[in-house]
């Protein structure tokens, strides 16, 4: 999982920041100038050190950081797959939430090695839900915050997602304002479209 | 099947009644046929196969070809079945079907549910399908999400596999080139010479050491002698070909080594190109640099096998050779008595013979 949060962060300060923001910060933790590899495994480490060293680079805290590349990996220009991938979880937003659920086990039916947190969804109460997932590092947090933020948006649906307090892993809110606040995006099943 | 004591009436009739939305929804690529084939009722997915069409009304039968295994032409072939797949492709070719049929009770006809199958991919492409287009409980969105997620796999792996190449091309180029110069390095020239030994092609070999080239970097500095070397390189790549080994393999030492090309006249005229060459002055900065070249050669000829040490060391005693016969000299090991084709020219003094004038 590691590597492919590298990557994607990777990609999302080249196309933000720029070429030479990530040479430096590549260079400062003595890491290969080609960057890191998605189906590589790394240490937990390694990312912490990537990000403390993008904080300094960037000057933006990492919760910060972390909640921009969730919403990139979904809605950025450089690869459309995370967010075609979470699409297939359902017709709607909610439809979307129910599935997470099942994401980490669909995750490793392509990539068996993929050891992708468990995820929980609880509704408690009309349109909140509350997503936990346990063990989890707590960065893990903001980076779902991006990710469901851009999902929502994708789905045309209106949310507000706060941080919640859990003893067990990096936990969110997810208050479903309206399911249908603007046009959702196209989505097509067959990838040629 | 016949065991079980039949249900109420009641509750016979309770277990059908089902509207045709919420049947639709339950299975949206069913037909209702009735017992002469004629569809009176069809699911959403089955109509999106014919578009602009209405194809209630219609016989089955002619808007299909249906075999399980054999041809079905008629409802009580369908019912035959027994429950048991069959399959289902339009009349002249298209999407391909899988089903299954059932009577209705009261002879009310017959329930047909159909899927695409593993035509469910082209199925989605062509009939521009949604995953509201199936049911709940259908595993075609996850069918779908696999192949999207082994598909974007795959291209990962392929993209490092490619990247993993690369780099090691690059290593093992990188472990292979002398950086000044450009040339092979010791290590490259032995692999090619122990290749060319081990399969028994003929080559010539030329071992190649500049004269007065310590000269050169005491009076003008490593920058001039390293301005020489690049200059001896140049000359060298320029008189071999591409399938030749030229390698710079110490200091101010260059090993040719030249796959099937053991034409003695064409080797002589070679070796003296490469001396008159580099006996022409090279102009650093306000000066020039003058060095000359030696050259020891020996010749292999074909099927020979020989020792790859036995080889260089006989190059390496015709430049001996010919850097005591003065500067600016090509040896023949052969014509030393020493070499694979050694005996060649024997007699007469090896070292008058042996070594060729530079002009």
């Amino acid at each position: 999982m590691y590597g492919l949060i590298l990557r994607a962060l990777q990609g999302y300060v080249l196309t933000t920041f720029g070429q030479a923001a990530w040479q430096r910060i590549l260079s400062r933790g003595r890491f290969p100038s080609s960057g890191f590899e998605p189906l590589l495994p790394y240490d937990s480490l390694v990312l912490d050190q990537v990000l403390a060293l993008s904080s300094a680079e960037l000057d933006r805290p990492v919760p910060a950081i972390l909640e921009d590349l969730g919403t990139s990996i979904i809605a950025g220009p450089h690869c459309a797959a995370p967010r075609r991938l979470l699409r297939f979880g359902g017709a709607g937003f909610t439809d979307f939430l129910l599935s997470l659920e099942e994401l980490p086990d669909r995750a490793r039916l392509a990539l068996p090695e993929l050891d992708l947190p468990d995820l929980r969804l609880d509704e408690v109460g009309p349109g909140l839900y509350r997503l936990t997932a346990r063990g989890a590092p707590m960065e893990l947090g903001p980076l779902m915050t991006g990710v469901l933020t851009a999902m929502a948006d994708d789905y045309g649906a209106l949310v507000l997602i706060e941080p919640w307090l859990c003893a067990q892993g990096p936990a969110l809110t997810i208050r479903l304002l309206e399911a249908r606040f603007a046009e959702a995006r196209r989505f097509e099943l067959s990838r040629a479209g | 099947m016949g065991h079980e004591p039949s249900p109420p009436r009641a509750e016979q009739e309770a277990g059908l009644a089902l509207d045709p939305a919420m049947l639709a929804r339950l299975m949206p690529m069913h037909l209702i046929l009735s017992g002469d084939g004629t569809i009176r009722a069809a699911g959403p997915l089955i109509r999106r196969m014919f578009p602009g069409t209405e194809i209630r009304g219609r016989s089955l039968f002619s808007l299909f070809a249906l075999r399980g295994p054999s041809q079905i032409t008629c409802v009580a072939g369908l019912i035959a079945r027994d429950g048991q797949k069959f399959r289902m492709v339009p009349q002249g070719g298209g999407l391909r079907l899988r089903g299954v049929a059932v009577p209705l009770a009261r002879d009310a006809g017959v329930l047909v549910n159909l899927t695409f199958g593993i035509d469910i991919m082209r199925a989605v492409d062509q009939l521009d399908l949604t995953d509201t287009d199936f049911a709940a409980t259908d595993m075609t969105m996850e069918l779908l999400y696999l192949a999207e997620a082994n598909a974007l796999v795959m291209g990962e792996m392929r993209a490092l596999s490619r990247r993993l190449e690369g780099a090691r091309r690059q290593a093992e180029d990188e472990a292979l080139t002398d950086p000044l110069t450009g040339l092979r390095n010791r290590r490259a020239c032995d692999a090619f010479l122990a290749g060319l030994c081990r399969e028994g092609t003929a080559f010539a070999l030329l071992h190649l050491d500049l004269d007065f080239f310590k000269q050169v970097n005491d009076h003008h500095g490593h920058a001039a002698g390293d301005q020489v070397l690049t200059a001896v390189a140049a000359i060298l790549r320029g008189q071999t070909r591409t399938r030749d080994c030229v390698a710079r393999v110490g200091g101010d030492e260059f090993i040719a080594v030249l796959p099937e090309l053991t034409n003695e006249t064409r080797l002589r005229a070679l070796a003296q190109e490469v001396v008159g060459q580099i006996s022409r002055p090279v102009p650093y900065r306000d000066t020039l640099c003058r060095v000359s070249a030696s050259v020891g050669m020996v010749t292999v000829p074909p099927g020979l096998y020989p020792d790859p040490a036995q080889v260089l060391a006989d190059a390496d005693a015709a430049l001996y050779a010919a850097k005591g016969a003065g500067r600016g000299r090509v040896a023949w090991a052969q014509d030393l008595g020493l070499g694979p084709g050694a005996g060649r020219s024997r007699g007469g003094n090896a070292d008058e013979a042996g070594l060729d004038a530079r002009e």
